[in-house]
């Protein structure tokens, strides 16, 4: 079988996952302009809330799944009305703003270790079907992750430009002041998109422990650093972007693993500092420095 | 230490990056060593005070099981030395002080260690001992370490031992027991990180030189969200075993997807990584008890836990009762075991010494370990006491058996084939690998 397909298969289910995962943190940034390096640790926070559904409560994985979107979603409109919206009220800086959230990043990542301890955790396994099509091979499950994740996206798409309080996001990322002095509550979509954000940040969480087969405390910090580069590839604050880059960042690391497994993130990263070489503020057009225009609501 | 080492992060990814680490850090911590020197360090203690053993390793963090594994060890050390009235009329306490795994925070921790108590003696770090050993081997204080990395193979610092095997042996010891067992085409799949690495030349030398050779070598990323395309190209090979040692979550995700892709997972012989709790604990998870017990094989340091000196170290811990959570996890965990022997050894040294004064009893830890005709052996602290006012010479054979430290005070060890037992979630020995493996 050739590897080369096989590895673009394996590719896109890491880029289903990374893709979940960074649109929602791109999202973040688009609302509210913060760069929030505590999601990574939401991610881990709605992996033990799935777990605790999944092996507790013996729900299947995909109501497990759901309940991690849930706890994203909670956790982090909450992070965001109570963390970070009293100091953008008071103006604070945006370099100190990513301090803000390394700080929430310390406080969850080190809380859930208080709690749940060090040790590792695994979903109840289930007995997995192997599929062969096109060269490649993928699992039940793994197809499913790639289903959910093409089905959230494509909602996403179809709150972003077909409903009114998707318009309302964009306009609020847009220019927030104007979106305001239009009569949008802006506060309210603020919210509302943290809502979104969360839930398929938390999905992301939870699809990632299955994906890995065991997780502990440090599973969203892990892989913050991939998810940071698949929006900044998209241009920080484009959804859109975030997606490509996560296909981009995803089958790149794949297929590099071909020739030497060290060079996965080396293949991903250089074409991230290319890309950026040439388009500065990444593949989208427009993203984040529009948004450095924006001032800080 | 290669089984508590999680190397598996971002430290051990780049071994340059982490030499110059080490070297920076080595080149302060001996400064500050010289500071805390000045200021007094390895405090000996006024007539009945308490003497203080620093246990040193991450208490917090992934590799927060370290600390507790350390601090197990201490506790049933000193019970046994406290209930025989203490070490020349002195009593002993363990003081535990956290590494949190990083060499940055090791530092100032050890730093603290040695100015707050005043040690007598140090047990720890693992891999954290590069910044932590300078800073309490620079003020005359011996420490008891339990890392394997072979750069210490050769180390000449008069205060500093190494309790476990080094690195180098382990791998020697895999290539080996693969060799001699006719697994003739086996992977090679190793982590990237240090700790990994330092077992792949050995492995690969003795393995070739026993006249097999790998079917395919792979060096793994770890942490990384998938391995997929590595497990196809392992499968393609066809490999009979798969000689590994990695992190607990790599681990995980490769063996999870190798069954994935294969139906399941062939032989697997790792290393004393694999026989650690969390390990066990992850993989265990990921593929499930039948196919664990049936694939995952490890060669790890042989611990007797059958001979007198081990039934009074189960005796002490199993009596810690709350002070230890789950006591009964460290009945044959190594390095607990190995720091048990390690409090032991200190605590007869200063009797032999008559001094509790550190700089003065350090060299007779060699004395009390050594082998040598007309010395009694002995077992525990308490037969120990007796034979030293008795004067005689004493060798201690301790709970992991004779810890008889080199040249370089790296202590000799052999090596056992350990197997799965799933009634009870952890290894045991079934076979010892011949001392013949390790004769150059």
């Amino acid at each position: 079988m050739n590897e080369v397909t096989l590895a673009i298969g394996f590719g896109l289910v890491t880029s289903a996952i990374l893709a979940l995962a960074a649109v929602g943190f791109t999202l973040q940034f688009g609302v509210s302009n913060i760069f929030n390096l505590a999601y990574g640790n939401v991610m881990t926070l709605a992996a033990f809330a799935g777990y605790a559904i999944n092996v507790n409560a013996h729900l299947n994985v995909w109501v497990s799944m759901l309940a991690g979107a849930c706890c994203g979603a909670l956790v982090s409109v909450l992070l965001n009305r109570l963390v970070f919206v009293p100091f953008l009220r008071r103006g604070t800086a945006l370099f100190t703003m990513v301090m803000v959230s390394l700080a929430a990043a310390a406080v969850i990542l080190n809380g859930i270790e208080a709690v749940a301890g060090a040790g590792f955790r695994s979903y109840e396994r289930t007995t997995v079907q192997s599929h062969h099509f096109l060269g490649m091979v993928l699992t039940t499950r793994q197809l499913a992750i790639i289903g959910i994740a093409i089905v959230s996206l494509l909602a996403l798409h179809g709150l972003l430009h077909y409903t009114r309080v998707g318009k309302a996001m964009r306009a609020t990322s847009a220019h927030a002041e104007l979106a305001r002095s239009c009569g949008i509550a802006t506060d309210r979509v603020t919210t509302l998109a943290w809502a979104v954000s969360g839930a398929l940040c938390g999905t992301a969480g939870v699809a990632l422990a299955l994906n890995l087969a065991t997780f502990n405390f440090v599973l969203g910090n892990t892989f913050l650093l991939v998810i940071v580069a698949a929006a900044v590839f998209g241009s920080v604050g484009q959804p859109y972007g975030a997606m490509v880059g996560a296909l981009v960042i995803g089958i790149t690391s794949e297929l590099a693993a071909i020739v030497a497994p060290s060079l996965k993130e080396v293949a991903a990263f250089t074409i991230l500092v290319l890309v950026l070489l040439v388009r500065p503020n990444g593949l989208w057009r427009s993203g984040y420095v529009q948004k450095m225009e924006v001032s800080a609501r | 230490m290669k089984a508590r080492n999680r190397r598996w992060r971002v430290a051990g990814r780049n071994v340059v990056r982490s030499r110059l680490r080490r070297l920076a850090f080595g080149v302060s911590a001996g400064m500050l060593a010289v500071v805390v020197a000045a200021c007094g360090g390895g405090g000996s203690g006024e007539a009945g005070s308490t003497l203080n053993i620093g246990v040193i390793y991450p208490f917090t963090g992934p590799n927060a099981d370290q600390g507790t594994t350390g601090m197990a060890g201490c506790l049933a050390g000193i019970g046994p030395v406290n209930e025989d009235g203490g070490v020349l009329g002195h009593k002993l306490a363990c003081k535990p002080h956290d590494t949190k795994g990083d060499p940055a925070d090791a530092v100032p921790a050890a730093n603290q260690m040695m100015a707050s108590d005043e040690p007598v003696m140090v047990i720890g770090a693992s891999d954290d001992a590069v910044a932590t050993a300078p800073i309490v081997t620079g003020v005359e204080v011996p420490n008891f370490a339990t890392i394997g990395d072979p750069h210490f193979d050769h180390q000449t610092n008069p205060y500093f031992y190494r309790l476990t095997p080094s690195d180098a042996i382990q791998g020697t010891a895999l290539g080996y027991y693969a060799a001699e067992n006719g697994l003739n085409e086996a992977a090679s799949v190793f982590t990237s990180d240090l700790g990994a690495q330092t077992s792949v030349p050995p492995l690969k030398e003795e393995y070739e030189k026993l006249g097999d050779e790998f079917a395919i070598e792979l060096t793994l990323a770890p942490g990384q969200s998938s391995y997929r395309t590595e497990v196809a190209k392992v499968i393609a090979a066809k490999p009979d075993t798969i000689i590994s040692e990695g992190d607990p979550q790599s681990s995980t995700t490769f063996l999870s997807e190798y069954q994935e892709q294969a139906g399941e997972i062939p032989l697997m012989l790792g290393t004393q990584r694999i026989a650690n709790e969390d390990w066990i604990q992850a993989v265990l998870g990921g593929i499930g008890k039948a196919a664990f017990t049936k694939s995952i094989k490890a060669i790890t340091p042989y611990v007797n836990t059958k001979g007198p000196g081990y039934e009074l170290y189960k005796e002490s811990l199993l009596a810690l009762g709350s002070k230890v959570k789950d006591p009964e996890e460290f009945l044959a965990q190594p390095y607990s075991i190995s720091d048990y022997d390690a409090v032991n050894i200190s605590a007869l040294a200063m009797l032999e010494a008559n001094t509790t004064e550190p700089s003065k009893y350090n060299e007779f830890i060699t004395k009390v370990t050594a082998p040598s005709s007309g010395a009694k052996v002995v077992h525990t602290y308490a037969e120990g006491k007796k034979a030293i006012e008795a004067g005689t010479t004493i060798q201690y054979v301790g709970a992991s058996g004779p810890l008889i430290f080199d040249k370089y005070h790296s202590a000799k060890r052999t090596f056992a084939y350990d197997e799965f037992d799933p009634t009870t979630d952890e290894f045991v020995v079934k076979k010892l690998i011949p001392g013949s493996a390790f004769v150059e």
